[in-house]
């Protein structure tokens, strides 16, 4: 308050007018220059704080704040100059004057630091030139702006192409996708209710991971008690004592693919005959990720196969007995020629004996006579009760060299009843074959009746049969019937190993086509060829049973 | 056959048959001879005494029927006692028609094998003696003159010396002559004898 008071407090001075001696003159000019000038400065501030507030942008507009402030406060002291013509308030006016200066002092600094900043500032011609300048830069931008709008569109139209095809290639991957996904379906669905089939996955070591119904129908077992267990409880214990089961995966994860037929047994523990087949899964980088199972029920075929394979075998035992049976008189006749050695020796003997001093050694050679001739009598007779026997084939390892010779005596009366000679060349130390020995005695028994029958006809040459056997190529041999008779009929050729086909008048037609079954059941081949000379060549070949084995 | 040497031939190609049937024809005393087939026969020597051939029906190469054939068409009239294995009875009459002495199936009756050799033995015994006979007759024809001849079947025709005159327009006496030389060189002891002789030779008049 003191302050206050101490600055509009005249403190005894005399007003400025003093000074001026109050001339009315003097007075008016000093108090019209100083209103004028502070009505100016006043205005001044006014005008600058609007420019600043409608221009925002000119730099440096803290310096027209100061300027503003400077200025008003210069029309402040003008105007203290008015008041203090009439009122001494010096200390008031000193001290607006020191605002003053305190405004003026740092405006002047602060412009001379501004000076190199406001001379950077463009010039009014510079700046036209520079706008002209920046005219034509937007000209050039627009331009520019214009071509990259066209070349935006064009690419934004290049985009919306690629991206259409893009939507339509996501679009058919989707179907493709959704396709391989219902094919896969169909897929699974397919194998899962194949019931012919037993379809299955095995993981490597032989556990079941998948079950399909045809596993369920064939095996017996459901999905759940089965997935998890190990696939050897599907093979015989026989099978399993042997490691079978093992083999089998070790073989098909190194062969690829292991393919095997045989017993196995469902749930209830009852058999079946099986054709399986097991297959390594591997992945991209070659590890065994598993093993598909094809499993067939061939039970009913087997059985087929067995019921077909007794059927041949009864039928060869049929033409068997037929050929016995035409042949019987001259059987008869080859078992009557040792009966009528054993019966005249016996006679011979009783009327030695009932002379006085009877010859003993004769006697003892007519007794060793009658056993000869009797047990050869007893010998053709077991051959043919073997022939005329119902048995079903069984095949062991015999010698076909045997097998002929064997054959040999049975046909001997035909060959005399027909005036046929016979020549032998048996190979010495043949291989041995697997075979049923009375089939192969059936075989060669045919081809003989029939080369007898070839050369009935003949009258101008003489009758020769030929029986001859041979190795062929190590592992194979073969047994050829030749005759001299009336050869083949070349339209006949093919036709005379089909069943019910003959050209005799009293044949069936049923010799030669089962020996061809015969011969191919033992894994062989039978044909006919015309010789070089007269005659035909009737010859099988049969596989030698390995030596290695035997 | 007590006097006269006898011999049985066998043929028969099963060796144990031929050595059986050689057996038991020993055993009753007579000489045998085995051949394996119907060739071995033909080429072997055979003595001429009264023989026997015991013929296997069936052989290799020339049957027993084929061998009774050439027999025959050799005139080789030896007694066949055939052997078969089976009766076959329109063989075995073929073979009795064309002369065989038996047809035995094997096998047979010792006995009548031997009774059929023994019959078989004495058949060629008496055929060799009256082969021999008509031998000799021939010999005696062949001795008359041409003459002769001519008077020959007249007389054994039963015509009388004249009526023979008669027809040969020759005399009653010469007639007489020519009938006592050929009875005197036919060694015919009656007219009786000499038809008989006349039959045996097949001796008969022209116009018979």
């Amino acid at each position: 308050m003191n302050f206050v008071n101490h600055l509009f407090s005249p403190s005894g001075f005399m007003p400025h007018g003093y000074c001026y001696l109050w001339r009315p003159d003097l007075i008016s000019l000093h108090v019209v220059s100083d209103s004028l000038i502070a009505l100016a400065y006043f205005s001044i501030p006014v005008t600058l704080a609007y420019f600043i507030r409608k221009r925002k942008d000119v730099p440096f507009n803290w310096m027209f704040a100061l300027f503003g402030v400077f200025i008003l406060a210069c029309g402040a002291t003008h105007l203290m100059e008015v008041w203090t013509l009439w009122h001494a308030t010096y200390w008031l006016s000193g001290y607006v004057k020191l605002v003053t200066a305190l405004a003026s002092v740092p405006t002047a600094i602060l412009l001379v630091g501004l000076m190199p900043h406001a001379l950077a500032l463009p010039s009014p011609e510079a700046m036209r030139m520079e706008i002209a300048e920046r005219k034509r830069a937007q000209d050039a931008l627009l331009t520019a702006k214009n071509e990259l709008e066209l070349r935006v569109r064009e690419r934004t139209a290049q985009l919306v192409r690629t991206n259409e095809d893009l939507v339509a290639v996501v679009a058919q991957r989707e179907r493709a996708d959704r396709e391989l996904r219902l094919s896969e379906e169909r897929f699974r669905l397919l194998v899962e209710r194949v019931e012919d089939y037993a379809i299955l996955m095995l993981d490597p070591s032989g556990h079941v991971t998948s079950w399909n119904v045809g596993a369920e129908r064939i095996k017996g077992y459901r999905a759940d008690e089965i997935i998890g267990k190990h696939y050897s409880c599907f093979y015989t214990e026989e099978d399993v004592n042997l490691h079978k089961p093992e083999m089998a995966l070790q073989a098909a994860s190194v062969l690829g693919r292991f393919a095997d037929e045989g017993w196995r047994v469902r749930k209830d523990g009852s058999r079946f005959w099986a054709n399986a087949v097991i297959t390594a899964m591997r992945d991209s980088e070659d590890q065994l990720i598993g093993f598909s199972k094809i499993t067939h029920d061939l039970t009913e075929r087997k059985r087929a196969a067995e019921a077909l394979e007794t059927t041949r075998a009864e039928m060869a035992h049929m033409a068997r007995v037929m050929t016995m049976g035409e042949i019987a008189a001259s059987i008869a006749h080859e078992v009557n020629q040792p009966l009528t050695a054993v019966v005249a020796n016996a006679n011979a003997c009783s009327r030695l004996l009932a002379g006085n001093s009877p010859d003993l050694d004769d006697v003892r050679e007519a007794v060793a006579d009658i056993a000869e001739a009797g047990t050869r009598a007893g010998a053709i007779i077991s051959r043919i009760r073997a022939l005329v026997k119902k048995d079903m084939p069984e095949k062991t390892k015999l010698d076909i060299n045997d097998v002929v010779q064997e054959v040999l005596p049975l046909t001997s009366g035909e060959l005399a009843k027909h005036r046929v000679s016979v020549h032998t060349e048996l190979f010495p130390s043949l291989p041995q074959v697997l075979g049923d020995r009375i089939q192969l005695q059936q075989v060669i028994l045919n081809l003989m009746m029939n080369a007898i029958e070839a050369m009935t006809s003949i009258m101008d040459r003489p009758r020769v049969l030929l029986l001859r056997t041979q190795v062929q190529e190590s592992d194979r041999l073969s047994v050829a019937v030749q005759d001299s008779g009336a050869g083949l009929e070349p339209g006949n050729t093919a036709r005379i190993f089909d069943t019910f086909f003959t050209t005799k008048s009293n044949g069936m037609g049923m010799g030669l086509s089962i020996s061809r079954s015969i011969i191919e059941t033992h894994g062989g081949r039978l044909w006919a060829e015309p010789n070089d000379g007269p005659g035909a060549t009737f010859q099988f070949i049969l596989p030698a049973y390995p030596r290695s084995t035997a | 056959m007590n006097e006269m040497h006898s011999l049985v031939f066998i043929v028969d190609d099963e060796p144990s048959v031929c050595t059986a049937l050689k057996r038991l024809t020993r055993s009753v005393g007579l000489e045998a001879q085995t051949f394996s087939s119907a060739k071995e026969f033909l080429r072997a020597k055979r003595p001429d005494v009264p023989s026997c051939l015991i013929l296997d029906v069936r052989l290799p190469d020339l049957s027993g029927p084929d061998l009774q054939r050439e027999l025959a068409e050799a005139k080789i009239n030896i007694p066949i006692v055939f052997l078969t294995g089976h009766g076959d009875i329109p063989m075995s009459v073929r073979a009795i028609k064309a002369g065989a002495v038996e047809f035995l199936t094997k096998p047979f009756k010792d006995q009548d094998l031997l009774d059929a050799i023994q019959h078989g033995i004495e058949q060629d015994r008496l055929a060799r003696l009256r082969h021999r006979e008509i031998f000799e007759m021939k010999r005696q024809y062949e001795s008359l003159t041409p003459r002769e001849r001519e008077v020959f079947p007249l007389v054994t025709d039963g015509l009388l010396n004249k009526q023979i005159a008669d027809q040969l327009g020759a005399s009653e006496k010469t007639i007489k002559v020519h009938r006592h030389q050929v009875m005197q060189k036919m060694k015919a002891e009656s007219l009786a004898h000499l038809v008989r002789i006349a039959q045996k030779l097949g001796v008969s008049s022209p116009k018979h």
